[in-house]
């Protein structure tokens, strides 16, 4: 066992109960939490680390989705928003969150988003350029950041940037974090070599190198309170699948408690420890980006399984229209089930699979929603607006015309009500579909909000030094503090403002 | 909570009316490539309401059958012939209820957890290279 090992619990040590006492107490070891981390204990304060999932360890990753779902995801990848339609939100929860199961993509923060948030939602001095810019640099220095190379690109994405090409719409190469991608098309089920630069082969072990604790497989339940000023955090350890029940956990905080553990989960710890209602804005304006996509089928060999999950996309619509689109390469597991079709269509389909394509359209929904808690767990409601499922449809056209530009013979929509196979000349019949979100198969990613930030206490959670307005000592750094959605992967945007706002904590 | 073997039954005929025996490119059914784990360990390890939810969902197929595919269709969906569980499972696909075509991409997003994780499935679509895993983590 190493030190670093000696740092990690997942139950108590002895008996039932297990205590400790940190300068800071971080709630969620995803990006955000991990940067904190990072950050704080680089400066030499002392830190505990609680995260409701697991550790995932090695050869934990077999390159089986359901596997994968069942250990690092969140209720297995079943958590899912209500409202006009069903639509899943993905959420991690292991050590590493997101950055887990995510596909390793790396964009800075657009700056027309952060210029709204300046114009629009008085974030005061929260962000400030040049603390941005550097908390970027020192990012992409920590986690090998650098365009997805040729080796790792794969004829999925190759396609996506030749079509683009064609129709002169921009489109660009994924800057990525990892080290050494072999090209599996496994990001979203844990990359099973260790290439991807999660945080849990990099800022987490770098903290507990330093001295931090972490406690994994415990729920962060709640943040006690006195004299208005945070104290400590009680959780539980828990299996988290069987969630067999291994003792409790209590941490003093002896500066204050750092949340960080989602834009779902954050307003709920709130909410359980009466923090943060005072604006009654806790929990509203859960923003997001849903998404669907298409797939393509062209003459020659596309071999899907093998590039990086993301490697090439297209932010030529993202302003004027809100929508993006991907390169989305997919193991079967995941990609088959995606396919329009049951019984032996489905298997008739798959004599084309190895000259299948499948690019996403994302969009940068306008359409708010909230999250509440509901018994043990949240209510996430969310419906896209007329204008985001009209944008939507737009999107998924042009899209085809891309897929057709690069040489496909036909397009596979999934949408109820087109075909579920149209020819080149069929693609009208993608405008005329209904802008009903029941209409299409889409997934949520990319979640904002709910904890927002801005000077104003009446309309916001916390303040610009993302400390919660009511109560002293108990602050939120991840995506929910974002007053909106970014039109960009935001794993990089979430770490750079959480490294900001620890920086500022670390004097 | 756990399926009943009567429940197991149950969801495999529905499983299979997804992705049947057959076919040019493998032979295999979900049931040939296990799906019926996928959702044991779902139903066994979700949460309350999505656990009670997928269970339901069990049930639905098999009693549901008149409300999906006609009054053709009352009998238990186990027991019809594949052909026409395949023929029920098709129409329920292409409902205008947005609730049977959740239930058909439910079912579907089960059978294919375990149909295109198979390796012989993967084999098949041509698959070619195997993934080099490797350690990763802590040390213990």
């Amino acid at each position: 066992m190493t030190a670093v090992d000696e740092r990690v619990f997942e139950r108590p040590v002895s008996g039932r109960r297990q205590r400790d006492a940190a300068d800071w107490v971080i709630v969620g070891t995803g990006p955000a939490g991990a940067a904190v981390a990072e950050t704080l204990t680089k400066a030499g304060h002392d830190v505990v680390m609680i995260e409701e999932g697991r550790w995932i360890k090695k050869d934990e990753f077999n390159g089986r989705a359901f596997d994968a779902q069942k250990k690092a995801y969140r209720e297995m990848g079943a958590v899912a928003a209500m409202g006009r339609s069903v639509m899943p939100v993905v959420q991690g929860r292991c050590v590493g969150g997101g950055s887990v199961i995510n596909a390793a993509i790396i964009w800075r923060l657009p700056p027309d988003v952060l210029a709204r948030w300046r114009r629009e939602f008085d974030i005061g001095d929260a962000i400030d350029d040049r603390e941005l810019a550097a908390a970027f640099d020192t990012i992409e220095h920590d986690l090998n950041i650098h365009p997805t190379s040729d080796g790792a690109l794969g004829r999925n994405h190759a396609l996506l940037k030749q079509g683009a090409d064609k129709l002169g719409y921009e489109s660009r190469i994924i800057p990525r974090n990892e080290r050494g991608c072999e090209g599996y098309a496994q990001c979203l089920s844990g990359c099973p070599i260790g290439a991807k630069q999660s945080m849990d082969l990099t800022y987490i072990p770098a903290s507990l190198a330093r001295g931090a604790r972490l406690y994994h497989s415990a729920e962060a339940g709640h943040i006690d309170v006195e004299a208005g000023r945070a104290r400590r955090v009680h959780a539980e350890f828990k299996d988290p699948l069987t969630r067999a029940r291994r003792g409790r956990l209590t941490v003093e905080a002896r500066r204050g408690v750092i949340v960080c553990a989602s834009t779902v989960q954050s307003p709920l710890l709130l909410w359980r420890s009466g923090i943060g209602l005072g604006s009654g804005h806790l929990g509203r304006h859960f923003m997001a980006h849903p998404g669907a996509s298409i797939a393509a089928v062209f003459p020659e060999e596309v071999r899907i399984w093998e590039g990086a999950t993301q490697g090439w996309d297209s932010e030529h619509f993202r302003e004027s229209d809100h929508i993006k689109f991907e390169g989305l390469a997919l193991p079967p597991d995941l990609f088959i089930g995606r396919l329009p079709w049951v019984g032996m269509d489905l298997k008739k389909a798959l004599a084309e699979y190895d000259r299948m394509a499948n690019v996403g359209c994302a969009m940068v929904a306008q359409a708010e929603g909230s999250v509440r808690p509901l018994g043990g767990g949240p209510l996430i409601t969310f419906t896209p607006t007329k204008q985001d499922m009209i944008n939507l449809r737009k999107g998924l056209r042009i899209l085809a015309d891309i897929m057709v530009a690069a040489g496909a013979v036909a397009i596979v929509p999934d949408i109820h009500g087109v075909p579920g196979r149209l020819s080149r000349d069929q693609l009208g019949l993608i405008d005329q579909a209904s802008i009903d979100p029941r209409s299409y198969t889409m997934a949520m990613t990319h979640l904002f909000g709910t904890c927002r930030l801005g000077t104003d206490p009446q309309k916001s959670v916390v303040g610009p030094d993302f400390q919660v307005h009511d109560t002293r000592g108990v602050y939120v750094m991840d995506s929910s503090v974002f007053p909106t959605n970014l039109g960009v992967n935001p794993q990089h945007s979430i770490m750079a403002v959480a490294t900001i706002a620890a920086k500022r904590l670390a004097g | 909570m756990k399926l009943s073997s009567a429940e197991k039954t149950w969801a495999e005929a529905a499983l299979e009316a997804i992705i049947p025996p057959g076919g040019d490119v493998t032979p295999l059914s979900a049931n040939d490539t296990k799906s019926i784990a996928v959702l044991e360990d779902m139903v066994m390890w979700l949460s309350g309401m999505n656990a009670v939810g997928l269970r339901a969902a069990v049930w639905f197929f098999e009693f549901g059958g008149a409300t999906f595919g006609g009054v053709g269709l009352c009998k238990r969906f186990s027991r019809l012939p594949l052909g026409d569980r395949e023929a029920a499972m098709v129409k329920l696909n292409h409902s205008n209820f947005f609730f049977f075509r959740q239930m058909a991409l439910l079912m579907k997003t089960v059978a294919c957890f375990g149909f295109g994780a198979d390796d012989r499935v993967r084999a098949a679509l041509g698959m070619d290279r195997p993934v080099k895993f490797v350690k990763r983590g802590l040390s213990s």
